[in-house]
């Protein structure tokens, strides 16, 4: 604690200064020019390739332009007994994702995202064994999800977009629609973007024992975001956010169970080593939990440039909701040439800090499922714990227009469930 | 009252540091910045949202292991079959 305290301190001063400089060495001259700002809707695949690109702002690339390029993903958690002792949590993903955008006129840009991710996961190892050989209704073995959209510039400064985003799952079906205004202020030095999305869910209810009779559920996800980026100086620049997300219908995930282990009477041991535990309804119960949940969370990061090789960034976010949950991100994160325009490096860490919801419940200690409180869950990603993230990034150019990026990431958390993530990128402009 | 316990403590220390940078932030004047001062804010260093495949996977991976949601360039959620 005292070793990340010291990390603050001295990023806290590193910003301080930042701020005292930019105060200093301003000048008031106004005009119109690029902002900085990536001109197209976060949900586009969109980028900026290479160095000394300066971003377009008033309208979009030039008609004919546009990116295309490809991702692969990987995700790992292990399970030796962390997290919810009950269940193994072990999970593992791969997902490519190919994507492409195009400026179909000067002041009209459009986007295609294609993703696919390969899970394999305890959950459905463990459902695949039973004479049903249903999947998980948290982790489907497969996933497919098509992302599309445009974006217009409606003058010089004003800007609309929309998308439409469909997925399915072996369980789990997503259609989901939005847009946004952005509107660019003070020469294109400010720019206040509003955006708004509806996700429609719908779900097939397989309970932890393979029991599907129940059907399925709907789930409904509604976004409101107002967004404010801000050119400071000229090598400072910030936006601050928020979110406020109001989701209803069937919220729990269906394949998660609460045990009642009577007080100690059954332990993870036992249990896990027990097919007639896992499916005795006496002693696993569902998770339930409440069917509405609002979530709010303000968000904000100034990234400033030190000479031309060196950018160090700060970003935060609190963020709080009706169910209980609370939490705390502190994002610094360090930005270098290590070749001037070749190779470029993303160095950063990321703390993170939860409470846990009101329905969380490490065990239950209740005799039979009976006597379980009407909304519980052992879900350990709503419990209380701690992360922290050390990530790196490289990027290779290969031209002024094409690019190959590594990341990796890992992730060590308070109860015990680590994590790692790394990719790898193409993408190229036209 | 209930007891500030060590933990407790260091909870409440977090989102005071985020007020503070948040203040300090705040607290900057924005100056007018010339289009021909802007080639800083240009360089590959200083784009936020740069990559937003890679963005998009990180926030899948992060936002499905927290039971929080809301972010730089998220969005609201759906599409998955998790919790959060």
């Amino acid at each position: 604690m005292h070793q990340l305290a010291r990390f603050l301190v001295l990023w806290i001063a590193v910003a301080g200064a930042t701020v005292l400089q930019a105060q200093s060495s301003g000048r008031p001259v106004n005009g119109q020019g690029p902002s900085g700002q990536q001109p197209i809707n976060g949900q586009s695949s969109g980028q900026t390739p290479g160095s000394g690109t300066a971003p377009v702002t008033g309208g979009l690339g030039r008609a004919g332009t546009g990116h295309y390029g490809f991702r692969l993903g990987y995700y790992d958690n292990g399970d030796s007994g962390d997290g919810n002792p009950f269940l193994d949590e072990s999970l593992t993903v791969i997902e490519p994702v190919v994507f492409y955008d195009y400026n179909i006129s000067d002041s009209t840009n459009i986007f295609f995202k294609f993703s696919y991710d390969n899970v394999s996961s305890a959950s459905i190892e463990r459902l695949s064994s039973y004479p049903m050989t249903q999947q998980s209704g948290a982790t489907g073995d497969y996933y497919f999800g098509l992302d599309g959209g445009a974006t217009w510039a409606l003058d010089e400064d004003t800007r609309v977009s929309a998308f439409a985003h469909a997925s399915a799952e072996y369980d789990y079906r997503s259609f989901g629609l939005g847009g946004s205004y952005a509107r660019d202020y003070d020469g294109d030095s400010t720019t206040l973007k509003f955006s708004g999305s509806a996700y429609f869910d719908s779900l097939d209810i397989i309970r932890f024992d393979g029991d599907d009779s129940e059907g399925s559920d709907t789930r409904t996800a509604l976004n409101l975001a107002g967004n404010w980026y801000q050119v400071m100086t000229p090598r400072l620049h910030a936006e601050m956010g928020v979110n406020l997300t109001l989701q209803s219908g069937f919220l729990e995930t269906p394949y998660n169970g609460v045990v009642a282990d009577g007080g100690g009477a059954i332990t993870p041991q036992a249990y896990l080593a027990s097919t007639a535990l896992q499916t005795d309804r006496n002693t696993t119960g569902f998770e339930e939990l409440p069917s509405s949940r609002a979530r709010l969370s303000l968000h904000g990061r100034l990234r400033r440039l030190y000479g031309e090789r060196l950018a160090l960034e700060l970003g935060g976010r609190l963020y709080g909701d009706d169910w209980g949950v609370t939490s705390f991100t502190f994002e610094p994160a360090s930005y270098f040439w290590l070749v001037q325009d070749k190779l470029r490096a993303r160095v950063g860490y990321r703390f993170y800090s939860q409470t846990a919801a009101d329905d969380y419940q490490e065990s239950f200690s209740q005799a039979t499922t009976a006597a379980l409180p009407e909304f519980r869950t052992q879900d350990a990603d709503l419990g209380d714990f701690s992360s922290h993230n050390l990530g790196f990034r490289f990027d290779y150019f290969t031209s002024s227009a094409s690019r190959w990026d590594v990341t990796f990431d890992y992730t060590t958390r308070s109860d015990g469930l680590n994590y790692m993530f790394g990719s790898i990128g193409w993408s190229t402009s036209f | 009252m209930a007891e500030i316990t060590d933990c407790s403590r260091s909870r409440l220390r977090a989102p005071a540091l985020a007020a503070v940078l948040l203040a300090a932030l705040l607290s900057t004047s924005c100056q007018p910045v010339a289009f021909y001062e802007k080639q800083h804010l240009a360089s590959a260093l200083m784009q936020f949202d740069s990559d937003p495949s890679f963005d998009n996977f990180m926030q899948k991976v992060i936002y499905s292991r927290e039971a929080t949601t809301g972010g730089i360039g998220s969005k609201a959620g759906g599409g998955c079959g998790c919790t959060n």
